[in-house]
């Protein structure tokens, strides 16, 4: 019973954080067909920011990582995506590809390629024991930032005028243009939005391993397109039970496998990926269906 | 006699003419040091990883990102044909007797490599080839994943993170010169074959080639298994240039380097994939020089990965002013002062872009295109 908890616990996290990721892109997926590779910059931005601002009080730390996760996605969609709008989704990956790799030697010539460790909180190392389930604090706070952020977006798209027009765009931009939607503002929102989930990303991988490095968030993107690639790229919805539902096999397949093979764990899993994405191309979701941003 | 060598000269014009451009280059490197020559090595194998990736991406118009898992197949299977069975006895006790005893000279090795990479597409390709787009691009990043993972993990075969070491080198300049020669060969006779062409139709306009007859997943499929033959020769001859080999080479870093070479010089023609990769070489050779130095006169700071982020800018300007890269995806072609008489006239599709027909349908395509985005 207790390690089914504590599995389950982890999976919950594990699930949250990879559809925080997987929002993040899709959030900007869903309105431009673009995969935003570029969020891992927008990560390790956040996280070298976390770093660089160790003598201040947390709430200002907090709101500093957003404000430059924002700018940075705002910038990013200014300068490199608005002039490959028009391209092939598969030009515009190359170009993510590029900008993320361009930010992270760009990171690593000025701030070394050594890791930059520095303490978000000291909650974030703290746990909690009920008899045998071991509960990191963090892994709550994952779950509930998870919860809020996802709650937030969803009231902000289905309850405010700016949000109706973005999913009017990311259910048909042509047609949402022709209606009066202004297709700049909406992309900016997008990768805004992106920005924020980056930042909450960058705050909560920090808490848990301590340190930056030029490739911080690389990982957490690539497993985050995956689960957004699981989900269906284009739903927000597919985005977050992608999510879940990688985090949860992740789990099950560790505690089902043999000992000798749980160093395999996450080649089983892609390679479940790589099936799925053959019999399903677009997803567990299929897009059109549900809310599509 | 003469006549026969001169049509075989004027079908296979454009490789030789590319092998020949960079036979130069290469040489120009051997006079210089002798890190210089191993650089252009290191080039000549990224030639032929890229020419590679060609093969597929730019017959059939779908980005593979999980191409350097074929390399990692070659790069593996070649590295540990090569190893000496004493030191494998020492290295790997645990591995099957199989991998142990069996030794290869490193011609032999490279060819192993190949042909395994090639199985394991051909295993990938049944299901990967029905999808295309976006889909298949992101089914291969799991795949690049899903290999990386066993790289790493496989201890008694792969030596884990460690890797494999002391693997006899065996790439030479005049063997990756001959594997160069090889590839392009390969690249554009199947690129001028009716297999390419089907494929380069599928790409125009997916629908249009099915409805001609043409079983787009068959074409795409022989396609994925050439290119991943390709790199796998590539990943063995990089493993045995190198002579260590560990699965963080094969990942990311080197999966943008390579698409980085292709995009830069136009992923779709064969004259792209070359020129691309000599001038990121080049380019990056340049750089690397120029750290801590000076550029033109202009001082450049000494900061490790410099070099990158110059490479990054290009890249991104390059995508944003030339999405078709330097060559704008057509084929070498020289003046023609003989007439026309003289060589069969160029049936390469590439060559035909300008033709009203093939205007219609990238036009169409555009247009689709720009329905769902802005």
């Amino acid at each position: 019973m207790s390690t089914l908890l504590q599995s389950l616990v982890n999976a919950l996290n594990l699930g949250g954080l990879y559809a925080l990721y997987a929002l993040g892109m899709a959030m900007v997926f869903g309105i431009l067909r673009l995969v935003n590779f570029a969020h891992s910059s927008l990560i390790m931005a956040g996280g070298y920011t976390l770093v660089f601002t160790a003598g201040l009080p947390l709430i200002v730390r907090l709101v500093l990582t957003v404000a430059v996760c924002v700018a940075l996605a705002l910038v990013l969609e200014l300068v490199a995506f608005r002039g490959v709008r028009a391209a092939a989704p598969e030009t515009m990956l190359v170009t993510s590809f590029a900008v993320s790799m361009l930010l992270a030697s760009l990171a690593e010539s000025l701030f070394g390629a050594l890791p930059r460790s520095t303490d978000v909180d000291p909650v974030f190392r703290e746990s909690w024991t009920f008899g045998q389930v071991y509960l990191p604090k963090i892994n709550v706070v994952t779950v509930i930032v998870v919860a809020v952020l996802i709650g937030g977006l969803g009231l902000f798209l289905t309850r405010t005028p700016a949000g109706l027009r973005m999913r009017a765009a990311a259910e048909d931009f042509s047609t949402a243009r022709l209606l009066g939607v202004a297709a700049d503002r909406v992309i900016s929102l997008a990768f805004a939005i992106s920005g924020v989930l980056a930042a909450a990303a960058a705050v909560l991988l920090l808490g848990a391993n301590g340190s930056v490095t030029p490739t911080f968030g690389v990982n957490a993107v690539l497993f985050g397109l995956i689960a957004a690639v699981v989900g269906g790229l284009s739903s927000l919805r597919g985005a977050v039970v992608g999510g879940f539902v990688l985090g949860g096999a992740s789990q099950v397949l560790q505690e089902v496998l043999p000992v000798a093979l749980t160093p395999f764990r996450d080649a089983l899993l892609f390679a479940a990926v790589f099936c799925l994405l053959v019999v399903r191309p677009g997803g567990l979701i299929r897009s059109g269906q549900g809310v599509r941003v | 006699m003469n006549g026969l060598l001169g049509r075989a000269g004027g079908a296979l014009g454009v490789p030789l003419a590319l092998f020949v451009g960079i036979v130069v280059v290469a040489l120009l490197a051997t006079t210089g040091p002798a890190s210089v020559e191993r650089l252009a090595v290191g080039g000549l194998v990224n030639v032929v990883l890229v020419v590679g990736l060609y093969v597929f991406v730019g017959n059939s118009g779908v980005w593979s990102f999980g191409h350097m898992s074929f390399a990692l197949v070659g790069g593996y299977v070649a590295g540990l044909l090569a190893m000496p069975v004493r030191l494998k006895g020492q290295l790997l006790p645990d591995a099957p007797a199989l991998v142990r005893d069996l030794h290869a000279g490193p011609f032999v090795a490279v060819v192993v490599g190949g042909l395994a990479a090639a199985v394991v597409a051909a295993v990938v390709a049944v299901p990967l080839s029905r999808i295309g787009g976006l889909s298949a691009g992101l089914a291969t990043v799991s795949l690049l994943i899903a290999f990386s993972v066993v790289a790493a993990q496989w201890q008694s075969v792969t030596r884990g993170q460690k890797g494999l070491s002391s693997i006899p080198m065996g790439t030479t300049m005049p063997v990756a010169l001959g594997w160069v020669l090889v590839a392009l060969l390969v690249a554009w006779t199947y690129q001028r074959s009716s297999f390419g062409i089907r494929l380069r139709a599928s790409k125009s306009d997916e629908v249009a080639a099915a409805a001609s007859g043409i079983s787009v997943p068959v074409q795409r499929g022989v396609a994925f298994v050439l290119s991943a033959f390709l790199t796998g020769v590539g990943g063995a001859l990089f493993a045995l240039q190198l002579g260590s080999i560990n699965p963080g080479v094969f990942y990311l870093d080197y999966t943008f380097l390579i698409i980085t070479m292709l995009v830069l010089g136009g992923a779709g023609s064969l004259t792209g994939a070359v020129v691309g990769s000599v001038a990121v070489s080049a380019l990056a050779e340049v750089l690397r020089r120029a750290e801590g130095g000076s550029l033109l006169g202009l001082p450049v700071p000494a900061r490790p990965g410099l070099a990158d982020v110059v490479l990054g800018i290009v890249l991104v300007v390059m995508l944003l002013r030339r999405p078709g890269g330097l060559t704008g995806g057509r084929e070498l072609r020289w003046p023609r002062r003989h007439g026309a008489g003289d060589r069969p006239p160029p049936v390469s599709p590439t060559a035909s872009e300008p033709d009203p027909l093939a205007g219609v349908a990238l036009g169409a395509g555009s247009d689709s295109r720009r329905e769902d985005s802005p």
